[in-house]
């Protein structure tokens, strides 16, 4: 019984179709001719007469072919080889740098990461015809994208669609790397920035081999922020051209201070800067994720305020209720000849058209056409007539947006300074706005009374923000420092009551903070922003800024360079084949010359 | 191959024939007492000369009238009257009847003519076509159709084997006389031994050549199958034009040997090529071989 037939290769069975091929080889192929010779022994004597010329070279042959012999049967019997090096296959790691720094963009504008992943791509077809090949992201850590395959192709789908980048460039988990998979691997990462100093001995001794890719522009970035109450101190590193910090209060830049980088700058936080401003570094370079910084400043109280006045001040009152800063239920008003004992209990004393016989009781005062024997500005009152400003320090926060052509003064009296008085706008008859302090006063001086009758400046839209801008300033002077500028990524400790989740301004929540290892605190996000920690109007805020962040970027590598070799190792290779090979060549040579040509 | 007799020896030929005279003194030997004197002395009725008597002599030759007069013993001479003997000697091997028996024809139609002018003369004419013929002989003008009858029948086959053909021919007691030798002499040296039998056995010999030029000829450029006609054994060759070439020389080299061997044994020797007129050939070879006086 004939048992059934499989083939594992059916296809093969269609070059069946090669048989009729043959057969028309055949009949078409050339034929000899027939031809009939009177004495065929002419013909074997001019054949062999021809071949006879040729017969010295085939003996000659014959001899070196039986010379040739014998020497290879020798040589066979001594079982030769040889050893030489060649490259060994192995297994490649290709660690690609997917952290933060490599959004930054090079001279042209792409993002350094495109040329990350285009050098990884080459590494990975040079990696696959060595051997196999495992491809890791450096982001956070080393992280596994594709495990050992000699399948290029799925390396490089791997590659396609990387994600965004994002997370620190964790150097010491490379070290680590070689550690878990031995010394016979060999490591590729891609990179364009060059390793901190501290792991470049490590990195060497683990025979990590660093790939540049791309070339990022210089750039620079904020690296730490201290706070005080007054203003904040900055630390720009990285490189490149001279730079502009800049203070932006909803967009609109309020201070801006020069700055180089590599160095420290102090910038101060004006009174207006409102509870979140933002320090930007400008113009915009290569990396401007961290350009930009954040701040939480501490909400205001409301000020209550006690006026002291002993006619009606309706332009002030109907001020009062307008402003969002004055705590209308909390401030008052008196008389002049009540208004000491009170003091301490409001945050700024406005004196309107007053001249106090004693000295001020220490505090805050804004002074409305008013005085007081201590101060460094006195006025004459017998003086009165009309004035005109003439001199005005515009960048002032009192006077900013006050329009001064627009000031017309018709009765004021004329005053004059002494030392000690800082003098905002002068008047045609003296200081006409000023600011001082004494050891226990701190004043700012309107030398015009807020009424209709003698100036244009209750009538002058800027004049609530100048008594604001005052108020504030006055206030502000034992303001706190408010929250200090966190680093993404870096730890947040939690206060009794807090939960590890943060708001966004919308109030959106984001996902629960991770608890670092050694319980030490929670992972803030990488993302920079203000936060709320927690969903209520009294939730602490938090400011977080891309501050020395481990991903950003580093100074790019000096090298480039492709893959190494895997050791190279010895082989011994036998010759016996090849000797054999050349021993039935040989012996079938001398049978042919024999036999069929004829040897002397 | 069937040949008519008129395609050997036409009538008008044969009467041009008639006026030539064999030359019988190249005869070293016919039958005795023929009808053709000889320079060579014997016994016949033709009176030569006298000599002087030497002892030996047959006395009834002894002049007797002389003796008388001169006192001296004189011994009468007589011309020997002789039939003189051709033998015509045609190879008919597969080598001649090539390109439909050219060679075979030709060496027929001059053998014809040689052997038309040996009857006419009284000559007893052998014809032998060898291989495989003895050859019957033709003794006087009245046979001379039958011995175109002979040549006539003849075909081409078999390989020429030529001293055994030969010693066939001429067996012992046979006289000698006048051998022509009719063939292309393709063959390894046995030519040359049996010209030198002959010359042995006595014969003038003449050979006569048949050459056809398309023998040393072929087609370069083609695988060829080389048959012998002859013997049947081939050869596988690719002929380019260095090989026709030399092909062609050594067929006029072994011309050239043929001749050789002729000469250095004394045997005359005419090429005669197959387009050559058979007529003018004839009397031109019987001339020049001084056949005919």
């Amino acid at each position: 019984m004939i048992p059934e037939i499989q083939f594992t290769d059916p296809a093969w069975l269609d070059a069946l179709w090669g048989l009729p091929v043959i057969v028309v080889l055949y009949v078409i192929r050339r034929r000899a001719a027939r031809v009939l010779v009177p004495h065929l022994p002419i013909w074997e004597g001019v054949l062999e007469r021809m071949r006879s010329r040729r017969r010295w070279m085939r003996t000659l042959l014959s001899i070196l072919l039986q010379l040739a012999i014998f020497t290879t049967a020798i040589l066979l019997l001594t079982g030769p080889y040889t050893e030489h090096d060649v490259e060994s296959e192995g297994h490649t790691v290709i660690v690609v740098d997917r952290s933060l720094g490599v959004r930054a963009r090079n001279a042209d504008g792409v993002p350094v990461s495109e040329a990350v992943l285009a050098q990884a791509r080459e590494l990975v077809v040079q990696a696959s015809a060595s051997g196999s090949a495992s491809l890791a992201f450096l982001q956070d850590g080393v992280r596994a994208r594709v495990t050992a395959t000699n399948d290029a192709e799925n390396l490089l789908a791997a590659l396609e669609d990387p994600g965004a980048p994002r997370g620190r460039r964790d150097w010491g988990a490379v070290v680590g790397l070689r550690v878990a998979i031995g010394p016979a691997s060999r490591i590729a990462v891609v990179t364009p920035f060059a390793p901190r100093p501290e792991f470049e001995d490590r990195l060497r001794d683990a025979q990590v081999l660093v790939v540049r890719a791309g070339n990022p522009a210089p750039q620079a970035g904020v690296v730490r922020v201290l706070r005080d109450a007054d203003g904040a101190k900055v630390s720009v590193a990285g490189g490149g051209p001279d730079r502009r910090l800049v203070l932006r209060r909803d967009g609109d830049a309020i201070a801006d201070v020069a700055v180089k980088p590599g160095s420290d700058v102090w910038i101060a936080l004006p009174a207006d800067a409102g509870p979140s401003p933002e320090l930007v570094l400008e113009p915009e370079d290569g990396f401007p994720d961290d350009d930009r910084v954040p701040l939480v400043l501490p909400e205001r109280q409301r000020i209550r305020v006690l006026v002291v006045s002993d006619t009606p001040t309706p332009w002030l009152d109907a001020w009062f209720k307008a402003s969002v800063v004055i705590d209308v239920a909390g401030s008052s008003r008196t008389r002049s000849s009540q208004f000491r004992e009170w003091v301490d209990d409001y945050d700024v004393t406005i004196l309107v058209d007053d001249q106090q016989e004693l000295p001020l009781p220490p505090g805050r005062y804004v002074l409305l056409g008013s005085g007081a024997p201590d101060l460094p500005v006195s006025r004459d009152l017998r003086r009165i007539g009309p004035s005109e400003p003439i001199n005005t320090r515009r960048e002032d926060p009192l006077v900013r947006a006050l329009d001064l052509s627009r000031w017309q003064i018709t009765k004021v009296a004329r005053t004059r300074a002494r030392d000690g008085l800082e003098v905002i706008v002068d008047g045609s008859t003296g200081p006409l706005v000023s600011r001082g302090t004494t050891d226990d006063v701190r004043f700012v001086d309107i030398a015009v009374r807020p009424e209709p009758a003698d100036s244009t400046l209750p009538l002058l839209a800027a004049f609530p923000l100048m008594l604001e801008a005052a108020l504030v300033e006055l206030v502000a002077l034992e303001r706190e420092a408010g929250p200090p500028v966190l680093a993404a990524g870096g730890t947040l400790a939690l206060l009794p009551g807090e939960e590890p989740i943060l708001f966004t301004a919308s109030g959106a929540a984001l996902p629960r903070l991770a608890s670092l290892p050694d319980g030490t605190g929670f992972r803030l996000p990488e993302r920079p922003g203000r936060y709320w920690l927690g969903d209520t109007d009294d939730a602490r805020r938090i400011a977080v800024a891309l501050l020395d962040h481990p991903g950003r970027p580093a100074a790019p590598l000096t090298v480039q360079r492709s893959l190494p070799p895997f050791p190279e190792r010895s082989v011994r290779v036998s010759l016996r084949w090849a000797l054999l090979w050349v021993l039935a060549g040989a012996l079938a040579l001398e049978w042919w010359l024999w036999n069929v040509r004829g040897v002397d | 191959m069937a040949r008519r007799r008129s395609e050997l020896l036409d009538v008008e030929f044969l009467s041009r024939l008639e006026r030539l005279e064999l030359n019988v003194r190249k005869l070293s030997a016919g039958d005795r007492r023929g009808e053709v004197a000889t320079r060579r002395r014997g016994v016949g009725t033709l009176f030569r000369d006298y000599r002087a008597y030497v002892v030996g002599d047959d006395p009834r030759f002894i002049d007797w009238n002389a003796y008388l007069r001169l006192d001296d013993l004189q011994v009468k001479e007589f011309e020997a009257e002789e039939t003189p003997r051709l033998l015509v000697l045609v190879d008919r091997s597969a080598s001649m009847g090539l390109r439909e028996e050219a060679k075979l024809d030709q060496a027929l139609r001059l053998a014809a003519a040689i052997g038309a002018v040996g009857l006419i003369r009284h000559a007893a004419v052998t014809c032998t076509l060898f291989p495989g013929d003895e050859g019957p002989t033709f003794r006087s003008r009245g046979s001379i159709l039958r011995f175109l009858e002979h040549l006539a029948a003849t075909e081409a086959r078999g390989a020429a084997r030529f001293l055994p053909s030969f010693q066939a021919a001429t067996p012992p007691g046979r006289g000698v006389g006048i051998a022509v030798v009719l063939s292309d002499f393709f063959d390894t040296g046995q030519h040359a031994a049996a010209l030198r039998f002959l010359r042995h056995k006595g014969y003038v010999t003449h050979a006569l050549h048949l050459v056809d030029p398309r023998d040393g000829r072929v087609r370069p450029g083609e695988l060829l199958e080389l048959v012998d006609v002859e013997t049947g054994r081939m050869l596988r060759q690719r002929v380019d034009r260095k090989l026709a070439a030399a092909y062609r020389g050594a067929v006029a080299e072994h011309f050239r040997t043929v001749e050789r061997t002729c000469r250095s044994l004394q045997v005359f020797y005419a090429r005669v090529d197959i387009e050559d007129p058979v007529e003018r050939a004839v009397v031109d070879l019987l001339r020049r071989g001084a056949m005919v006086g």
